[in-house]
């Protein structure tokens, strides 16, 4: 039955989705359209609402208001048992008493599916995983990477029409979760199914995702591919959460077909395409990545400047300084050998591109 | 000889002095009347009563239903009368037990201990008051009965009391806090994420408890099943004062050799193969405990 629906267009609508406990606001309004086949991901501090979202739509938990309607039905009056959605666990929840394969066996043996078919079934997904040879142990005899593929493997054989993953990774130790987040992504291209990814690790929503909602605060800031939602933030809470950014606040001069933002740091140059409206003198702020700002040698071409470095910190691959510009301090990254013989009281002069400045709504 | 071979020597030493005076204890009032009663057990009544040291396994024939006319089962049924008495507590004190255990531990902060207070209250009165005050709620004349009367549950003019109900119901009354506190330790700490889980796979009602919760509330209930068990086969006062004292219980049985009947061997018999008995429990509930099946269908 779910294998037919899956050749037409599913997708999930989200419709002022609320829900709040006591006097808490853990969701407020949110609207959301997920589409077919899509790895989308939910990105935001701890708190931000990003689990009770994922609950809202797995039935584990019901909303105060809003609509979660899966092509077109409304899922809210549906429990979860009832759902043609799965989840996979932070902490996985695999029965400690089942062996992997009764684990993986137990949504189809819920479902009251023919044995032989299960049997089919769960060979075919704990293969596509690579986890047949655990069948016959126990959770507590598995690692954590073989422990996630289980709880990977449980969801999947229920063909689902939509997998949700809460924080599937935060058990996992740096090295093999590089790994396992590009077989993730993989196995999901080759299967098709939604995926919903919940993630408070900005890398890993960028690397595996096809669109990231920025969430903050039970309200989603910004929805877009990766490189959108990294290159243009729309929101100051974006710019400042993923990667390094420096905001500056000030207002809008327009003069001589030129917008220009006047803060502390002195005139500035935006780039019209990211200057919105030409209301004049209006409060704006302004974001510049840290490793968009350069090293210049000229300081006669605009948006440059000259500071004081007051702090180093070396990472390895990047090296950040933090530079002191009158009473401004500005965040800045450089990639490798660039300023390795700075120290810190040194003066450098710096260049703000126009083009990396982005202008913020809010 | 150096010095940490010395100080291991010197904490050996002081482990060693440490356990000795439990130990000793245990070995001197426990252990040793516990081998006298084994002896005794071997031995044969003299005809004033008195113990004499000549070998027999009369006293376990006894037991055993070899009678003096052939076979009589007045013992053996007097050993599984107990065991009955102390299974369907066990049973009746689970059943009653887990719905209070999972009530209690959604309730607020205080109100968890108010609940776990009120359920242990009744252990500060002593348990003959009870069980007489159990007599009295349950006499003809009594409200309870009356009710009973008036829905024809029982004959106009009769009691609850004496019978079954009255035995078990005290029972149940009495050893419910063995079995309700190690419960609900367990609930209490249950990873409920297990049961979201089973939901989310579509398990509900018994499927879900079964597989979610019972496993982990498994320890729990095999504790407090040996906590309700031992004490309540032992258990002669109730079925005594609530039964109408018409049937004899392993506790009377043996209180009677030791006294009256002046029959020490055969008490200790019966002693002994009630120990024997209760200890296999306890293998048996270790058994279930540490071997969880493998479910793979």
């Amino acid at each position: 039955m779910y294998s037919l629906l899956l050749n037409e267009t599913v997708f999930l609508r989200i419709e002022g989705l609320r829900r709040n406990y006591g006097s808490v606001l853990a969701l407020n309004s949110i609207d959301l359209t997920i589409q077919r086949g899509e790895f989308f991901s939910l990105l935001g501090p701890s708190g931000c609402g990003k689990t009770t979202l994922l609950r809202l739509i797995a039935g584990l938990d019901y909303p105060d208001a809003g609509q979660i309607l899966l092509n077109g039905a409304d899922l809210a009056t549906q429990s979860a048992d009832k759902r043609p959605i799965n989840t996979v666990f932070q902490t996985y929840a695999l029965f400690p008493h089942l062996t992997i394969y009764g684990n993986v066996a137990f949504g189809l043996r819920m479902r009251g599916v023919h044995k032989a078919e299960i049997k089919e079934r769960v060979d075919r997904v704990m293969k596509l995983v690579e986890i047949e040879s655990l069948a016959s142990r126990k959770p507590n005899q598995l690692s954590g990477g073989q422990k996630q593929r289980v709880a990977l493997a449980r969801a999947l054989v229920n063909e689902p029409q939509i997998l949700l993953l809460d924080e599937p990774m935060a058990a996992i130790d740096l090295r093999l979760r590089k790994q396992l987040q590009t077989d993730l992504r993989a196995l999901q291209q080759r299967l098709g199914i939604t995926f919903i990814y919940v993630t408070h690790d900005q890398e890993e929503a960028l690397l595996m995702s096809d669109r990231v909602a920025v969430m903050n605060a039970g309200r989603i800031e910004q929805i877009g591919a990766p490189r959108d939602i990294y290159e243009r933030p729309q929101t100051e809470f974006v710019a400042g959460f993923l990667g390094s950014s420096n905001v500056l606040r000030g207002r809008r001069i327009h003069c001589n077909n030129q917008t220009f933002l006047e803060c502390a740091l002195g005139r500035l140059q935006l780039d019209l395409s990211s200057a919105g409206n030409n209301q004049n003198d209006a409060p704006i702020a302004v974001s510049i990545r840290a490793e968009q700002i350069q090293f210049t040698r000229n300081t006669t071409q605009p948006n440059s400047f000259t500071g004081k470095v007051t702090r180093i910190d070396y990472h390895g691959a990047i090296t950040n300084l933090l530079l002191q510009i009158g009473n401004n301090k500005l965040l800045m990254s450089t990639k490798g050998n660039e300023g390795a013989e700075l120290r810190t009281g040194f003066e450098v002069k710096v260049h703000l591109p126009s083009d990396a400045l982005r202008v913020l709504t809010r | 000889m150096n010095t940490d071979s010395k100080r291991r020597e010197r904490s050996a030493l002081s482990t060693i002095l440490s356990l000795l005076p439990g130990t000793t204890w245990l070995c001197l009032f426990m252990l040793a009347p516990l081998l006298v009663i084994v002896l005794i057990s071997f031995c044969t009544r003299g005809d004033y009563g008195q113990v004499e040291h000549v070998f027999t396994f009369e006293n376990y024939k006894r037991v055993a239903g070899y009678g003096t006319f052939g076979f009589d089962s007045v013992y053996p049924i007097i050993l599984l009368r107990s065991i009955w008495l102390g299974a369907c507590t066990v049973l009746l004190t689970a059943i009653a037990a887990l719905p209070l255990a999972f009530v209690i531990s959604k309730l607020p902060g205080k109100f968890r201990l108010l609940g776990l207070i009120i359920v242990v209250i009744p252990f500060w009165s002593n348990l003959l008051v009870r069980t007489f005050a159990w007599q009295m709620l349950l006499a003809p004349d009594s409200t309870l009965s009356r009710f009973a009367q008036w829905l024809h549950l029982v004959p106009s003019g009769t009691g609850l009391y004496p019978g079954s109900l009255a035995i078990y119901l005290c029972m149940v009354c009495d050893y419910l806090p063995f079995m309700i506190l190690p419960v609900y330790a367990s609930v209490e700490k249950l990873d409920w994420s297990l049961a979201e889980a089973a939901m989310d796979l579509g398990a509900r009602g018994w499927p879900l408890f079964r597989h979610a919760l019972l496993p982990q509330i498994r320890p729990g209930l095999l504790a407090g099943s040996a906590l309700v068990f031992l004490p309540a086969t032992g258990q002669f006062l109730i079925p005594d004062l609530l039964g109408g004292a018409k049937t004899v219980m392993l506790g009377n049985l043996l209180q009677q050799q030791f006294g009256q009947s002046r029959d020490w061997p055969f008490g200790s018999a019966i002693a002994t193969l009630a120990l024997l008995l209760l200890g296999a429990f306890l293998v048996l509930v270790r058994i279930v405990q540490g071997n969880r099946k493998v479910e793979c269908e």
